[in-house]
């Protein structure tokens, strides 16, 4: 037998045990393939890559991975205090669908020593943004890929001692692939200074012309507060009260409130109109399949979910108002209801599972409210007694292996942490 | 416009179409119950499937689970559209609950297949353009891989492992928190 008829015979082979089977996935389109990968976690499109070279190929393809990305839902971030060891704090993400008999399903991203070693401030594409104290540089870290990248280092003059003294945003910017913060000194200092940006594509610091318009200002930078929205090239910050005036009766008032918006692509900054809330400072952003809505925190007995209708018109309308069931009194007998002041709002609000599920968290309690049954699940898992605290930060898995982490290691950025 | 033909007699018939699998059957269903395929609607919008729609690619056993597949939605989208629009009203809302929460059942029964019969149904799903049994088919495929060790995925879909042992150790370090 000649060897073009035995490699033949082996391909036959081949085809006997695989492609003939009814359960081959080779049955299946290449679009049915993709969807199903589609809908996998990032653990299992890892675990795919194992299984053999077609499903490597198909799991490592570049548009499949960003795809994947952009499916993927938007978790909140919480802070684990764990008692073993150095004191350390860990991230935690729990998915939507946890109902409290599945321990599994929460998802550890990083764990790391308490103090001084790195404080997280912000979340977008899969990226968690710290800061290290010990010198003030900013890393980006990706739990999913297990990379580490470096922004470039802020020169001297305008570093400040802790990082609740800047004003910032982190984003992606699309047309140049690049994750990018945008921060400047904030109010604290005696003078407005001028605003910068530190981009994974560049070198240095780069000071923009942008300014704030005039009146306009940003809700205070405390690490408490709520950090802008990203949605269609543009940073959405919180709205705040800009006019409020009794209408009749001293009890209802007219209010106006607007949001400092920033157009990341021509680096200008403009306003918007906000939802019409007297309780603006308390609201958080974000959106819902490319539609802003913004979560009122600040009422006793539930939170309101105002939708953006008319981005352009700047039309809010009240769509839902959720019950909450606040956990109070969990400080030491202090009493604690809903958060009257924005720096006191550890609060936070996600969605994007793809099945109206929207996440509201507050201090130690998270729910679950689903916009199209109107119902409200607890998260179980998070709760009084279980060293746990709610992040203002969400997240979502990226399987995407930006150029620019590829350079760095951990050990060379000198980071003190573990994975799991 | 969906019939080719006219006279009253015509008009009766064209609300329901014949579909003819690969294996000669006949099936006569509502014009409401075909139409969930997209492939057919456009059939019947271009006016050709008098004489029957034949599916050389669906087989009789395929082509009557798809059919009772077709069915019970058909009904629920024709719930929907009377309800949605009063969503904010309690009483209507309870019947979209009841309304979703029979479909669920149904849909988690109607995947009680084996998998080679769930790869079929994808397959038609896909050929006849059918979003909703589509999405339901690819979703059960997907929930029988989380979760699973890549040994274990091997096993279920008899794929053959050609990556070489370096190529394999290579994928679980450079991601290692994924299989453990």
């Amino acid at each position: 037998m000649g060897r073009a008829a035995q490699r033949s015979a082996s391909r036959r082979r081949i085809r006997a045990r695989q492609g003939t089977e009814e359960t081959s996935f080779r049955r299946l389109p290449p679009d049915s393939i993709t969807d199903i990968f589609l809908r996998l976690p990032a653990k299992s499109i890892l675990r795919c890559r194992a299984v053999s070279k077609e499903w490597r190929s198909f799991t490592t393809n570049p548009s499949f991975v960003a795809a994947h990305a952009r499916l993927q839902p938007a978790q909140v971030v919480l802070y684990k205090y764990l008692d073993t060891g150095p004191y350390e704090v860990a991230l935690d993400v729990v998915p939507f669908s946890d109902d409290g008999d599945n321990a599994d399903a929460q998802r550890r991203l990083i764990r790391y020593p308490r103090t001084r070693s790195m404080l997280l401030l912000a979340s977008c594409n899969g990226v968690l943004l710290f800061s290290k104290p010990d010198n003030g540089n900013f890393l980006l870290c990706n739990p999913a890929t297990w990379q580490w990248a470096e922004l470039p280092r802020l020169p001297e003059a305008l570093r400040v001692a802790g990082v609740g003294e800047y004003q910032y945003a982190f984003y992606f910017h699309e047309p140049s692939n690049e994750f990018r913060i945008l921060l400047r000194r904030g109010h604290s200092w005696p003078r407005a200074s001028s605003w910068h940006i530190l981009s994974t594509g560049a070198a240095e610091p780069r000071r923009v012309a942008a300014m704030l318009p005039p009146g306009a200002s940003i809700t205070s930078n405390s690490l408490m507060t709520a950090l802008p929205v990203a949605l269609n090239g543009r940073l959405h910050w919180p709205p705040r009260v800009v006019a409020a005036t009794a209408a009749g009766a001293s009890t209802t008032m007219t209010v106006t409130t607007e949001m400092v918006v920033f157009d990341t692509v021509a680096e200008t900054f403009g306003r918007m109109a906000g939802p019409p809330t007297v309780t603006a400072e308390l609201v958080k952003l974000f959106d819902i399949e490319g539609r802003l809505v913004a979560a009122d925190f600040g009422e006793e007995e539930h939170v309101d979910l105002w939708f953006l209708e008319d981005y352009g018109a700047g039309r809010w309308e009240r769509r839902h108002r959720v019950a909450t069931a606040w956990a109070p009194r969990w400080l030491a007998g202090v009493e604690r209801g809903p958060p009257r002041e924005a720096a006191d709002l550890v609060c936070v609000a996600a969605a994007g599972d793809g099945e109206g599920n929207v996440m509201l968290g507050s201090h130690i309690w998270l729910a679950v409210y689903n916009l199209r049954t109107r119902t409200t699940r607890t998260v179980a898992s998070v709760g009084p007694g279980r060293n746990m605290l709610v992040s203002r930060h969400v997240f979502s898995e990226s399987l995407v292996r930006h150029p620019a982490f590829a350079a760095r290691s951990a050990a060379d950025l000198g980071v003190t942490f573990s994975w799991c | 416009m969906a019939s080719a033909g006219s006279g009253d007699e015509k008009a009766a018939a064209a609300a329901m179409i014949t579909l003819i699998s690969s294996d000669n059957e006949k099936f006569e269903v509502t014009e409401a119950t075909a139409t969930l395929s997209q492939t057919i609607r456009h059939m019947i919008e271009d006016g050709c499937t008098d004489g029957g729609v034949p599916l050389p690619n669906v087989t009789s056993k395929i082509l009557a689970r798809v059919i009772e597949y077709c069915k019970k939605h058909a009904t629920a989208a024709a719930g929907e559209e009377g309800s949605s629009s009063s969503f904010s009203d309690a009483a209507f809302l309870e019947v979209d609950r009841a309304f979703l929460e029979e479909l669920e059942e149904f849909d988690d029964a109607f995947l009680e297949v084996d998998r080679a019969t769930l790869f079929d149904l994808i397959l038609a799903a896909n050929y006849l353009d059918i979003k909703g049994l589509l999405n339901l088919t690819c979703q059960k495929v997907a929930d029988s891989v989380k979760g699973k060790t890549p040994e274990q995925i091997r096993e279920m879909y008899n794929i053959v492992n050609d990556l070489t042992p370096e190529e394999e150790a290579e994928i679980r370090r450079e991601t290692q928190w994924a299989f453990e």
